[in-house]
């Protein structure tokens, strides 16, 4: 009987350590994001300091045993406040993008399998959106709507769905042409069936680019929110207005931003890595290139 | 006029071999066709003709045009060589050319490129070149998008022969193009043959080669397996690829409820057979094919193939039968 | 009299060029019976793409009708349309790109079934896939492969599964073998032969190529011009030309019997005529007539589509 069980075992089971050597991109940039994702959870229940403490006796200190990463202008321990940013940075980022995409990606892939006076409509719509200079129309919804966090990644979400609708919308129109769509309009396949089992699958690697890519510009437009007094407000220890607060202190107090910056940084690179590990894996031919 | 020989030409790219031994001659103004299927080596043939080759493709062998040694050649050599002595035109004439400039342009770049003279004496090079490809000086002023296949493979053509190469390689040329401007534009090639430029045609179609050439090469996985006068190779083929071929193409007037078949594949890049690279899909195939490559043996005059048990002209009936 | 598998008449589409409207389609007709095929020949801008679209419904005619399994398959909503199309399959010119790349090739020849018969399970879906790629030359391991693990003419094979998985009458085919090396042009080619007297099928064969005409169908038409000019029997359309287009295209297949060393014309490439008979520019038999009237397309009662045709001296 367990004999018997041994041989059963799936061929094709993955093992996860030969998978992650051939997909070293995807094993490093996750792994980054994962570490820092995993820390920012934990931080709370850390050793480290209390990042909201302040104490100006303990102002500007550069890094040393006491301080990891120094203090900024209000004597609040920089350590301690990348590592509870990480958090909420990162969810920022993830935030953003998701969003973005889950509105901008079906009315793309719509538009661009659609065509017609559908395709007009939608692009029309986004256009609006794509109009406004780049952070102006979050600066207004954040208006409308309130200061504080989430509205400030709804409003950037808002505001960025268009490109994703024109990446989804070229890589739609690009797919509808091929044969294989044309075969499974022929034998009858409905339209939705042919969008969500071909065109939405066969359409992904473009916007899973620009999607890493992205992951890193939501940080930083969140923050630049936040500088303005639109989206996180202080004392919330968040990597972009962290730097903000550092800007008129960094040219003598280097740490102040390089830390945070640092931070970015890191997040944005595992971001990438991630992106460009998904897409090599996705395409289907690239089991082949490196079996 | 030059001739060109190939001897021996090995191409490796990564741990494949798509050109395992390539071996041929064209001799001054001769036209010699190269037949092949995909994985044949063929076009990879004509790249290393031109030093085109893929960085990453390691070359040895020798290729000799006249007197001048091309295989690792310098590039102030083949700035020479290329476009001046040794034209080629390619299978989609409009991918080759470029979209955003005139034909007329692009003509004056080639000539303006190997000929250092004014400005006027190169237009009339230009207008000549359009005229020997029976295209009217008005195309000089047309863009690629504004011309048809037939129209643009003539173009091309002018290109490679403004400055009058010695030899013309032809890949796949009319591949692309329907059958009647394919008929017309092979007519031209015969034409411009006839006045002294070499032309090495390269093709899977037999019976297009068949048109044009006196002698022709057939290349599989990478080899040239046989070779011969073409009216000779098209009566009776010793090579059992070549013989199969012939009877695999359906042709007018000759019909075939079932055609003969080689199961099988072509042998990949990758693999380094002991023995004869047909061997496997071969149905006269025997131990000694699988252990030992095939002699090369020289059957009649001008004929060559590398083959443990050819088809002799006399069985090629019987032999034939089997497909 | 045995009731036709499919039926065209009248079939026309126009698009709007650069220059006005073009013909891509003018008229086309013609009846298949079980078991008889028709090839359609012509070279580019001759409508036989056009007039294999319009029949699949892929494009919407401007005018005609079609008549498939008892019902006019133009005319029919998209409910009823949906559900004709089980009636005919069709196989495309490139297989790498007729197979969605990232689906198994098992799953995609079953899909037309799923679509179908959506009460069938995952195992019987791919118990009737393998069995027929089986038929077809593919055996269990390749159907789990992904396409560009197959070469192209195992992937030919696995599109002509697809297409009769549902078991159809009638299959369209659009250059099914261009795209492929002689020697796997031939077995895709026995392997439709052999398909086609099997299981009685009428095959709509749209090529280039006339050499695999003779093989594949019985009636041929050849098109020019969104036209037909010419039509009959493969055999004797092919020895006995009568349109001067058929004898152009006849004498420029290399190796063919009626080749000749010099083609009829050495005209530069001219376009078709606007008026009149658009074969007039490259025609050696044009008279003054064909400027000014355009001959009719063929019918079968009158199959050719020339005032001038071979075999009739002209005035």
């Amino acid at each position: 009987m367990s004999a018997s069980l041994t041989t059963q075992l799936p061929a094709q089971a993955p093992r996860l350590g030969p998978w992650l050597r051939r997909h070293a991109t995807i094993a490093w940039g996750g792994g980054l994001l994962l570490a820092m994702l995993l820390l920012g959870l934990a931080a709370p229940w850390l050793p480290v300091a209390d990042p909201t403490h302040i104490d100006l006796a303990l102002k500007l200190l550069p890094p040393g045993t006491a301080h990891w990463c120094g203090t900024d202008a209000l004597g609040r321990d920089l350590f301690a406040q990348v590592l509870h940013g990480a958090r909420i940075s990162l969810l920022i980022g993830l935030g953003v993008v998701v969003v973005a995409l889950a509105i901008g990606v079906p009315i793309g892939l719509v538009a661009g399998y659609a065509g017609g006076w559908v395709d007009g409509l939608l692009m029309r719509l986004s256009d609006l959106f794509l109009a406004f200079p780049p952070l102006l129309l979050p600066i207004m919804l954040v208006a409308m709507m309130g200061p504080g966090l989430e509205n400030a990644m709804l409003a950037v979400a808002v505001s960025w769905f268009p490109w994703y609708a024109r990446i989804a919308r070229a890589a739609a129109m690009a797919v509808k042409a091929e044969n294989y769509i044309v075969s499974a309009r022929a034998f009858g396949a409905s339209h939705a069936r042919i969008l969500f089992r071909h065109v939405l699958p066969n359409s992904t690697t473009p916007i899973i680019v620009q999607a890493s890519l992205d992951f890193g510009y939501a940080i930083l437009t969140t923050a630049s929110l936040g500088f303005i007094g639109l989206g996180a407000t202080p004392p919330t220890p968040e990597w972009g207005l962290m730097i903000s607060n550092s800007r008129s202190v960094f040219l003598e107090y280097w740490w102040t931003a390089a830390f945070p910056g640092l931070a970015i940084f890191l997040a944005v690179m595992g971001a990438n890595l991630l992106g460009d590990g998904l897409r090599d894996w996705l395409d289907p031919k690239f089991e082949e290139r490196t079996a | 006029m030059s001739g060109l020989t190939i001897a021996g030409l090995q191409v490796a790219i990564g741990l494949a071999q798509p050109l395992r031994d390539c071996s041929l001659s064209v001799a001054p103004g001769e036209v010699v066709g190269l037949v092949g299927e995909s994985g044949s080596g063929k076009s990879l043939t004509a790249l290393a003709c031109l030093g085109l080759l893929p960085a990453q493709a390691r070359a040895r062998g020798q290729i000799q045009l006249g007197d001048t040694a091309l295989l690792g050649a310098t590039e102030s050599v083949w700035r020479g060589v290329r476009g001046r002595r040794l034209a080629m035109i390619f299978q989609n004439p409009m991918s080759a050319l470029n979209p955003f400039f005139s034909i007329g342009r692009q003509l004056l770049e080639v000539v303006g490129a190997h000929f250092a003279e004014p400005r006027a004496a190169l237009q009339l090079r230009v207008r000549k070149a359009l005229e020997r490809v029976q295209l009217d000086a008005g195309f000089a002023d047309k863009y690629p998008h504004q011309m048809s296949g037939g129209q643009l493979q003539r173009a091309m053509i002018a290109m490679a022969l403004a400055c009058e190469p010695e030899l013309l390689i032809a890949d796949e040329p009319t591949t692309a193009l329907d059958v009647t401007v394919q008929a017309r534009i092979m007519r031209l090639l015969r034409e411009l043959t006839g006045q002294g430029m070499g032309l090495l045609l390269i093709s899977h179609d037999l019976a297009l080669v068949a048109q044009v050439a006196a002698r022709v090469y057939v290349m599989y996985a990478g080899r040239t397996v046989e070779t011969g006068p073409m009216r000779e190779l098209m009566g009776s083929a010793s090579h059992p690829y070549t013989a199969n071929l012939l009877k695999a193409q359906p042709r007018l007037g000759q019909f075939q409820r079932r055609l003969p078949v080689i199961e099988g594949q072509v042998l990949p890049a990758t693999s380094s057979p002991g023995g004869c690279v047909f061997q496997s899909r071969c149905w006269r195939a025997t131990e000694l094919c699988r252990l030992q490559p095939p002699p090369a043996l020289s059957l009649r005059p001008l004929s060559r193939v590398e083959c443990h048990h050819p088809i002799l002209p006399t069985l090629l009936a019987k032999e034939l039968e089997h497909g | 009299m045995v009731e036709a598998v499919v039926s065209v008449q009248g079939l026309r589409k126009s698009y709007a060029g650069k220059h006005g409207r073009v013909q891509a389609l003018q008229g086309l007709d013609f009846t298949l019976r079980p078991g008889k095929s028709l090839a359609i020949v012509g070279e580019s801008g001759s409508g036989k793409t056009t007039a294999a679209m319009c029949v699949a419904k892929l494009v919407m005619p401007d005018a005609g009708a079609v008549h498939l399994a008892g019902s006019d398959f133009l005319q029919a909503d998209a409910r009823s349309s949906a559900r004709l199309r089980r009636h005919f399959g069709v196989v495309l010119q490139n297989p790498l790109t007729s197979l969605d790349p990232r689906v198994r090739i098992w799953r995609s020849v079953c899909e037309p079934l799923q679509v179908h018969e959506p009460g069938l399970t995952k195992a019987q879906l791919r118990e009737r896939a393998l069995a027929l790629l089986a038929r077809v030359g593919l055996d269990a391991n390749q159907a789990e492969r992904l396409p560009h693990q197959l070469s192209g003419g195992q992937l030919q094979r696995a599109v002509i599964a697809r297409a009769l998985i549902l078991r159809p009458q009638f299959v369209i085919l659009d250059e099914p073998t261009s795209a492929l090396d002689v020697s796997v042009q031939a077995q895709v080619l026995n392997l439709l032969c052999d398909l086609r007297d099997e299981f009685q099928l009428s095959y709509l064969f749209i090529t280039h190529n006339l050499a695999l005409v003779e093989i594949i169908a019985h009636e041929v038409l050849v098109m020019y011009a969104g036209a037909v000019v010419e039509r009959g029997p493969v055999h004797r359309v092919f020895a006995q030309p009568r349109h001067p287009y058929t004898a152009e295209l006849l004498a420029a297949v290399p190796g063919g019997p009626l080749s000749v060393s010099e083609p009829a014309t050495a005209a530069a490439e001219s376009g078709f005529a606007a008026t009149g008979c658009a074969y007039r520019p490259r025609c050696p038999r044009a008279q003054a007539l064909c400027a000014d009237v355009q001959p009719a397309p063929a019918s079968e009662a009158a199959p050719v589509s020339c005032f001038f045709p071979l075999g009739e001296s002209p005035r």
